[in-house]
Formats: C-alpha cells, structure tokens, sequence
C-alpha cells in the first residue's frame, strides 16, 4: 500500500484554493440536505425507490432503499420494471453523480476521511469488488435462495437499522444473535477502513454504485476534459478521491462527480444531452 | 454522429419513462412500497 500523495490545498493559487473550498462547501450541504431528504421520518415516499444508499428498515427512512426493492422483486418472482425504470432514469441524468452529492453513507465514509490519520491508496483491483456484490449479492443468491442475501451483510443497514431498533424497541434485543454480530463487525471494518481510506464501501462494494456506474459515460450530469487546456501534469489525480487519471478515463465507471479536480481549469461538468460516449476515444496529446 | 448520438441517448431516456409507467400501471409501486414499509427484522441481522 502507497501512501496517498495529494498536495496540500495551500499551494494552490489563490483562485483555485476559493473555488476548491466553495465547491466543498457546496457539496458538503448538499451532502447534509441528501442525509436529511432521505431520513425526514414524518413523510414517507416508501413506494420510491430514491438512488442513494439508505436502509429502509431506518425508522426515519422517507424512501425505499433501490437494492432492497430489488432483492424483494427477484425474491417475489417478478420482473422490476418501476424499478429498473426509476434506477436507470436516474442513471441517464445524474450517472453516479448522486453517490458523490447526496448519498448519506457517501457523506458519512467522506466524515470519517476527514479524521486525520495516515491515509493510503485503495487498491485499483478491488473497485470489480461492487460488479462481484451485484452479481452474487443482489442478483444470484437472492434467486437460488429466496432471501435478500445482500441486506444481510449490508453496513448501512446495520448503522440505520440495526442498531437503532433495538434501542428503540427492546423486545428486539432478544432476537440479537450470530448475525447480528457478523453485521455489526462488517460495519465496525467499513467504518474503520473509510478513516484509512476514501470511501472503501463505494468503490469495493456498493452494488447501486455498479449499477449506476454503466451510465457515468453517457449521463446527463458528466464531467469532462477540456483538451485543449489540458497539460496532462495529473495533479487532478492526486485530489480525486478515487484516485482516477480523469484525462485518461474520462466517464470512469468510479468517478462520483464530486468535482474535487474541478479545482484545475481543464475539468469541466458537462451538463446537458450526450453528443458522444466518453472514454471511447484517446485522450489529450501529451505536452512536449 | 453528434445528433445521432444525442437521438439515442433521447429513445434511451424515453424507454426507461415507457418501463416506469408500465411498471407503475402493473401496481409495483404498491409491492415496492408494502416491502418498504415492513421491517424486516433478519434483514438487519436480528435474528437467532
């Protein structure tokens, strides 16, 4: 493991260092405002399946969690149309836009990032982790055994659900047993892990996050290079939190839109319809 | 190739409407939100 090497903020020029923190300013209430909307406890849209990752065994939840809705719906033995339909809308317009601006287990793995400590790299070869979660997580297992397999080792769920109700309501504390406890490690790891790393949940295991991430080249919502202004000296790499080359991988299927490389002049968000599919082509020409 | 592209993306956008209210015309609204609204209690790991 490397130790991660972004520059400090305050070498950066005066502009730069403004346009950094307003957009960090920016996203951290619009972070804040994602945790409120998706726990308002007195309006429940629970037949909406928002996309963001927040258990609707939650007794505040407003929404249905997007993965849970869809465990049910291969549990049941229907095929999820709204569902489908309402994850993929959301695909086309924000990508995985929604990850870096309003999912609260995104802003609570980015708090945690904030405790300083030493940090590292999070291996590049982990982030296939959340297609393996989708895949056998959320879509075999829950087929072959008729279970939403996925909650069941799902942190969120833990962190909004697990623990809160048996506080709440204490004839659910004689029902705590192995499992309980195997969530409860899970979670007690992640949230361990985010100190160390940045959001080690998104990239490794969150099966919304692989689903949304098919459409990050093609979204509405999308962020781009501007080759012509691009030097490629891959200092955006260095503040990207999922350490992503953006000239290189422009549309990354990791890439949460949090605009920490906006902070470079080359970065842009693209907001409109797609007139192309992002990373199909190569890149800038190298300087010199 | 530029209008094209933005044509598709557009039937894209269209389709995933077309499958939204095909779904909500089945009821799966409903199934999606009783599903919400039941806590399932193994499913936040209380159970023996």
């Amino acid at each position: 493991m490397r130790k991660s090497s972004a520059p400090p903020v305050s070498g950066l020029r005066n502009k730069r260092k403004y346009r950094y923190w307003g957009l960090e300013r920016l996203r951290f209430l619009s972070q804040l405002s994602g945790l409120a909307i998706t726990n308002l406890y007195l309006i429940h849209l629970r037949w909406l399946p928002f996309p963001v990752m927040n258990c609707y065994a939650c007794p505040l939840a407003t929404f249905a969690c997007p993965i849970g809705s869809l465990q049910y719906a291969i549990d049941a033995g229907f095929f999820p149309f709204y569902l489908l339909g309402v994850i993929f809308i959301s695909g086309l317009i924000f990508g995985r836009v929604t990850c870096g601006w309003l999912c609260p287990f995104g802003f609570i793995q980015d708090l945690l990032y904030k405790i300083p400590t030493r940090k590292f790299t999070f291996p590049r070869y982990l982030s296939y982790g959340k297609y393996f979660f989708l895949l056998i997580f959320v879509l075999l297992l829950p087929f072959l055994f008729r279970q939403p397999i996925f909650c069941k080792i799902c942190p969120v769920g833990t962190l909004e659900g697990g623990i809160p109700w048996p506080i709440i309501e204490p004839q659910f504390r004689s029902l705590i047993g192995w499992n309980y406890f195997l969530k409860i490690t899970i979670l007690v790891g992640i949230i361990v892990l985010s100190i160390l790393f940045s959001r080690p949940f998104c990239k490794a295991m969150c099966p919304l996050g692989a689903l949304l991430s098919f459409f990050n080249r093609f979204s509405f919502l999308r962020v781009e290079v501007k080759k012509e202004a691009c030097r490629r000296c891959a200092l955006c790499a260095t503040r990207c939190p999922q350490g992503i080359v953006i000239y290189e991988e422009e549309g990354h299927p990791d890439c949460i839109g949090c605009l920490k490389c906006k902070v470079f002049d080359a970065v842009e968000m693209k907001v409109g319809v797609p007139d192309k599919l992002l990373g199909l082509k190569k890149g800038v020409k190298k300087d010199g | 190739m530029r209008a094209l592209y933005r044509l598709i993306w557009l039937l894209l956008v269209v389709v995933m409407i077309s499958l939204t209210a095909f779904g909500v015309k089945r009821g799966e609204w409903k199934k999606v939100k009783l599903n919400a609204e039941i806590i399932c209690t193994s499913c936040i790991g209380l159970e023996k």
